[in-house]
């Protein structure tokens, strides 16, 4: 069992270049802010699986990106809100409201709009940051970390030694 | 830097939907039914139990096996439960959250079906406030029984006895203040001066012509004095008369005050057939004011599948939502259809007297978007111990702003077993048995209701389970109601539905009255002359009393007769006196 752990373990972290971390935090944003049963999501999911990003930061992004959804709903509904009726588009969303794709995708919610509006404005951004901050911490705090007793205890584990077998057959250092 | 594609990603994929694939099939069916039971519990306010669903996607359809839904003012009945419900689902339509049925099959209705377990989720008020006791008023059977005359006299004031006493005292009065008047007036004895003096001159005149000048001065004098007291006593005379006559009308009217005292209490407590004019109405209609209340609350439960939800119109600000709901924004559509549309159900509904069949027309809370009313038509025929029945009727949002309902009931040969028509104590009556045909038609305009009700019943026989101890007025009318063998009615219900008023005339009125109004009259007869006797033996005595002091006038009347025949005796004495003249010695 600890064998089949630490294989998972492998899998999740096997992508550690901060770039993608840091789209799998971007993605899991899109995912965790939206209504997660949405049209968008299935092709979010889709990306983070065919595209080589960090799967254990898309799940940690995306449990913790669910948390700020629900304090930010409001925020989300008032954005949408404004989106969806506003005068100039609204020869643009009957277009899509009439079309059956764009019906199953829900996008005539405010809270879908508002937050799909939020997530994808904050995307550039947030691959950018959490890059930076990957790098900085891997420079200056990584060090730190590793000579922890918490972490010493850990790397005496069997768990940490299965991990370490399985990334060695894989010729991951 | 590495390869971005991770192809096993592809695989991952695809096991990661068709693992929901999976799922979906696999859970769904449970999915729906819950979500059907929580979405039925939410909207009616009491349990609503679906045995099974089973949704299939080709084609996309939904079978519904045995839905119960609670009656939520009785948690142990279902208000309804259908044994089957399937219908087939435009997928396209679905996909655009447009939930439209065209064709919908629902099997075996039944009502007031027993349950296995309590349904109540919490306390409710009653839907409908019953406005039935009010609107028909409770059975109040006068009673037939003679009152008891002499509580009546002890606790009601005889007016005749209070004139009598009043026209007493005047009499003492009156007789007193004539008794004064004639003691002023001259008497006898000075009439008899008068006649003295005359005889006086007379005698003078004979002494010559001295005697005679002095006596005819004497007598002109004599007979001013005398003409003036005659005329005095003649005054005071046609005023006694007038007086008099005065108190004998007001003695005699007095003597008439019994008969009055004997009408008046008569009214007050005696019974008159008028008093059963609607008889009818209390007995029947607590039953259509029962029956009104359960159409409205019925009307009530359904009102909710025609009100649209009320959704986010793009030029309307929006009320706050639900957190994580948000609102839907609309937009014109090319083809805009209803979100939610069932364009033909066809119904079967199980009553205790066989199967009705009939169809339900545009189901939808978006009438004005397809134009057309709700409307249904069942009807039935050859069941047990009912002819034929029609139900017709729509519910129409067409104009939203103008809700008009209408029901149209046709029943034939529906023969009635031990309806309970009155449960009041003093007057029990159930119609054991009858064949009635009738009509019943309601208009809901907006709160304003309006329906009538025309029924025949023949072949009736309606028993009434008296108490020992009934009243005689109760036994003659069960007796009556035991002998009808048809009758009619009619019925009004109009008003709000919050506040109606039932109107109700049968020819039960005619009869029960005719029958009954004999017994009356002879009962108010007895009782009159029970009243009459009573009261003269009240009143007699102190009649005759009165009667007795007025004679005590006469002798006034007497007394002033003779001084007045005596007064005009002397004047034409004295008149002849001077008509004697001078006679002069040569």
């Amino acid at each position: 069992m600890i064998r089949s752990l630490a294989k998972l373990l492998r899998v999740l972290n096997s992508e550690t270049d901060p770039g993608q971390i840091s789209l799998a935090f971007c993605f899991s944003m899109i995912a965790g802010l939206t209504p997660f049963v949405s049209l968008h999501n299935l092709l979010v999911i889709f990306l983070a699986l065919i595209l080589r990003v960090n799967l254990s930061a898309f799940l940690l992004g995306l449990v913790f990106f669910s948390g700020v959804a629900y304090i930010l709903d409001p925020l989300f509904h008032r954005i949408g809100l404004a989106a969806l009726t506003a005068s100039g588009l609204d020869g643009f969303w009957t277009g899509l409201y009439n079309s059956t794709l764009w019906r199953i995708e829900h996008f005539n919610n405010s809270i879908v709009m508002g937050s799909l509006i939020f997530s994808l404005i904050l995307f550039s951004p947030l691959f950018f940051i959490s890059n930076l901050l990957i790098r900085r911490y891997r420079m200056h705090v990584l060090a730190w970390v590793q000579k922890t007793r918490i972490m010493q205890a850990f790397k005496g584990s069997k768990l940490y030694n299965a991990y370490q077998s399985v990334s060695a057959w894989r010729g991951e250092g | 830097m590495k390869k971005w594609i991770r192809w096993q990603g592809l695989a991952m994929f695809s096991l990661v939907a068709a693992g929901l694939l999976a799922f979906f099939l696999l859970f769904i069916d449970g999915f729906v039914k819950r979500m059907i039971e929580k979405t039925g519990t939410a909207i009616v306010g009491a349990r609503v139990d679906l045995d099974k669903a089973d949704l299939s996607l080709f084609p996309l359809g939904l079978t519904l096996d045995r839905l119960q839904v609670t009656n939520p003012d009785e948690p142990m009945t279902n208000a309804v439960e259908i044994t089957r419900i399937a219908f087939l689902m435009d997928g396209l339509n679905l996909l655009r959250r447009k939930v439209i049925i065209d064709e919908m099959t629902v099997e075996e209705v039944r009502m007031n079906t027993p349950r296995e377990r309590s349904g109540e989720i919490a306390r409710r008020p009653s839907l409908v406030p019953s406005t039935v006791k009010k609107a028909v008023g409770k059975l109040q059977l006068p009673s037939l029984e003679i009152p008891d005359v002499g509580k009546i006299l002890e606790k009601e004031e005889l007016e005749s006895l209070r004139l009598m006493q009043e026209v007493r005292d005047e009499i003492s009065q009156r007789k007193a203040k004539w008794q004064q008047k004639l003691d002023e007036l001259p008497d006898k004895a000075k009439l008899e001066e008068y006649r003295e003096r005359i005889q006086k001159i007379k005698s003078a005149r004979k002494g010559g012509l001295g005697g005679i000048l002095g006596g005819a001065s004497e007598l002109v004098s004599l007979r001013k004095e005398l003409k003036q007291d005659r005329d005095r006593i003649r005054s005071v005379r046609d005023t006694f008369k007038s007086d008099f006559s005065e108190l004998r009308n007001r003695v005699e009217e007095v003597s008439r005050a019994p008969l009055k005292d004997v009408r008046r209490l008569k009214e007050k407590y005696s019974l008159s057939p008028e008093g059963l004019s609607n008889v009818s109405r209390l007995l029947l209609g607590g039953k259509i004011g029962g029956w009104t209340e359960t159409a409205l609350r019925w009307h009530k439960k359904l009102k909710p599948v025609l009100a649209r939800v009320s959704e986010l119109k793009k030029d309307k600000a929006a009320a706050k939502p639900p957190r994580g709901k948000g609102v839907d924004v609309r937009f014109k559509e090319d083809h805009p259809l209803p979100d939610f549309l069932i364009r033909a159900a066809m119904v079967s509904v199980e009553i205790p007297a066989g199967t009705l069949s009939g169809e339900v027309m545009n189901v939808t809370p978006d009438q004005d978007m397809i134009g057309v009313p709700l409307t249904f038509n069942f009807s039935g025929k050859e069941m047990k111990d009912l002819e034929s029945v029609t139900l017709k009727g729509e519910m129409n949002r067409v104009n939203p702003s103008d809700p008009r309902d209408e029901v149209n009931l046709n029943v034939a040969g529906y023969r009635i077993r031990n309806m309970t028509l009155s449960k009041n104590k003093d007057l029990p009556v159930s119609l054991k048995e009858g064949l009635t045909d009738f009509t019943a038609r309601a208009v809901l305009v907006g709160d304003a209701l309006d329906a009538t009700v025309s029924a025949g019943l023949k072949s009736v026989k309606i028993t009434s389970a008296l108490p020992e101890d009934a009243r005689p007025l109760a036994k003659a009318m069960a007796s009556t109601l035991g002998d009808i063998r048809s009758f009619n009615l009619q019925a009004t219900v109009s008003g709000s539905v919050t506040d109606y008023k039932i109107r109700l005339t049968s020819d039960l009125d005619r009869v029960l009255k005719d029958a009954i109004g004999r017994q009356v009259r002879e009962q108010a007869a007895r009782f009159e002359k029970r009243l009459t006797s009573a009261i003269s033996e009240k009143v007699d005595e102190q009649l005759a009393d009165l009667k007795s002091r007025l004679g005590g006038f006469d002798s006034i009347a007497d007394e002033l007769t003779k001084r007045l025949n005596l007064g005009d005796g002397l004047l034409k004495e004295a008149a002849a006196g001077a008509k004697g003249g001078l006679k002069l010695p040569f």
